[in-house]
């Protein structure tokens, strides 16, 4: 056991950073504008980006309650939620979408898919502004942060692979809808506890996400699929719970209380 | 990353606490496998269900042991479906229980936060073998699976001091993920599905506090994906 208190230097050196703050604060906005500006990207997904707020399409990121019109198009959630998935394949679902697939109806697994690839680029995002921002002074959290990176491209991968086995499309960008709902609290980011932090709610949501569409998939084969990220996923979030001081296993039994709903976004 | 002493007991109690608070869900989860989908469990052959595994060759490890997987699943296991593996998913969390007692009991666990968190994930395992009891119905034994229990009783014995008892704790809850990960490719009912995936994360969370508490390096408790590799397969032990 090593009787380092790696916490107090954490915050330590915490603090450290409120001072480099307003240094820092600028090369955030700039990250966040490259990810909201990047070329290609279609008037659907800035719509979603910056679109109206409407209370009936919520859906949580940690303590962040949020919503988005564009949402209902995406998730074309009544559709998904009167059809009656199986695990036998007998079934298939169709959803109403909207974005970068630019195609009236998907397969369900399809949309399953590409939402979870569009979670997976966001977190690769997320890491990628953690890293840039100079607010991560912790070495161990720089190497965690480029560690959990590296394993979420590896997931992106796989996903987007599955998605084309599927027959669909990929979905290879950060996820517009929670991006812009994110926004706000990244703006706000000042330390390394808050990259922390919104770290930790991105991966229980990623985590989430996947249990939540385990046994709804209509082919069976994607079950082991997706907690074989969605494992990983909360192991990532254990290990930033600890940092942030909280419970490492939250639960005896993971919940679905932070999952994306399929088709938010994308 | 490493975690200290006085972290870890902090941890733990505040997993307790969520954890007695998370407790108010299970009566309703074990009633909708008994009662929702869950109780829509079917068998299905023996050849389906070695064609959904889509394991064949492979090797799976409980500590220093090397566990062949020429076989899959005993016939009585396939003629149960989704109970059967319910059932044996319940004697894998039973004899984790015990094993947790069993390294409680040995007088080499000296540090209270490792007591703390075998004592915690204890009873997380008790919950997990009461909801999969609760799926397998008719078929769960409500006793630990003798033969894992068996082989982890002689890892505790041969242990020599706290570390090589949080090896085995770690193998153990290692392995665990990897059984679920392989029953999600052979369960069928939604209720059975979405229980073992609510589980394998838990199990993946308790080998990152004890990989973090052994010291060991990032990659040995985050792997980039959930594997087999590690699963116990029923056919070596039976229930």
């Amino acid at each position: 056991m090593n009787d380092d208190n790696m916490y107090d230097e954490i915050r330590r050196q915490a603090r450290d950073t409120q001072a480099m703050h307003n240094e820092a604060m600028p090369q955030l906005r700039d990250a966040m504008t490259q990810l909201f500006e990047q070329e290609g990207r279609t008037a659907d997904e800035k719509s979603v980006a910056v679109g109206a707020m409407s209370p009936g399409a919520l859906f949580k990121v940690g303590g962040i309650t949020l919503a988005g019109a564009a949402l209902l198009a995406a998730c074309g959630s009544d559709s998904k939620d009167n059809a009656s998935p199986s695990t036998n394949g007998a079934t298939t679902t169709t959803v109403a979408t909207s974005g970068t697939g630019g195609t009236s109806a998907m397969s369900s697994d399809v949309i399953i898919l590409r939402t979870a690839s569009s979670i997976e680029e966001l977190a690769i995002a997320a890491y990628q502004i953690a890293i840039d921002s100079g607010l991560v002074k912790t070495a161990a959290i720089g190497d965690a942060a480029k560690l959990f990176q590296s394993q979420h491209r590896e997931h992106s991968a796989l996903f987007q692979s599955e998605t084309k086995r599927a027959g669909g499309t990929p979905f290879d960008k950060p996820n517009p809808a929670v991006l812009a709902a994110l926004k706000p609290t990244i703006d706000a980011l000042k330390d390394e506890m808050g990259i922390v932090k919104l770290a930790f709610d991105l991966e229980t949501a990623a985590a989430q996400t996947y249990q939540s569409n385990v046994g709804v998939v209509i082919d069976p084969k994607l079950n082991a699929a997706l907690m074989s990220v969605g494992g990983v996923e909360a192991r990532h979030a254990a290990i930033l719970a600890g940092v942030l001081g909280n419970a490492a296993v939250a639960k005896a039994f993971q919940g679905a209380d932070q999952a994306v709903k399929a088709g938010t976004g994308v | 990353m490493e975690i200290t002493e006085r972290n870890l007991r902090a941890l733990v109690a505040a997993t307790d606490d969520e954890h007695r608070a998370g407790m108010g869900a299970l009566p309703q989860q074990i009633a909708e496998l008994h009662h929702g989908e869950g109780r829509k469990i079917v068998g299905h052959s023996r050849r389906q269900f070695m064609q959904r595994l889509g394991l064949t060759g492979l090797a799976v490890t409980i500590g220093s042991q090397l566990i062949p997987m020429r076989s899959l699943m005993p016939t009585s296991f396939a003629a149960d479906g989704d109970a059967g593996l319910a059932a044996f998913a319940e004697s894998v969390e039973l004899a984790a229980v015990e094993a947790y007692k069993a390294a409680a009991g040995s007088g080499l666990v000296t540090t209270k936060g490792v007591l703390d968190a075998a004592t915690t994930f204890a009873g997380h395992h008790t919950e997990h073998a009461a909801a999969f009891g609760a799926a397998a119905g008719s078929a769960a034994t409500k006793k630990p699976n003798p033969k894992l229990l068996s082989a982890v009783a002689g890892q505790l014995k041969g242990a020599k001091d706290e570390a090589a008892v949080l090896k085995i704790a770690f193998d153990l809850e290692g392995a665990a993920a990897a059984t679920y990960l392989f029953a999600l490719g052979a369960l069928t009912s939604k209720g059975a599905l979405q229980l073992t995936a609510s589980i394998l994360p838990v199990e993946a969370q308790h080998a990152v506090v004890l990989g973090q508490v052994l010291g060991l390096p990032a990659t040995a408790y985050v792997p980039s994906f959930e594997t087999v590799t590690a699963a116990v397969n029923p056919s070596d032990y039976p229930i």
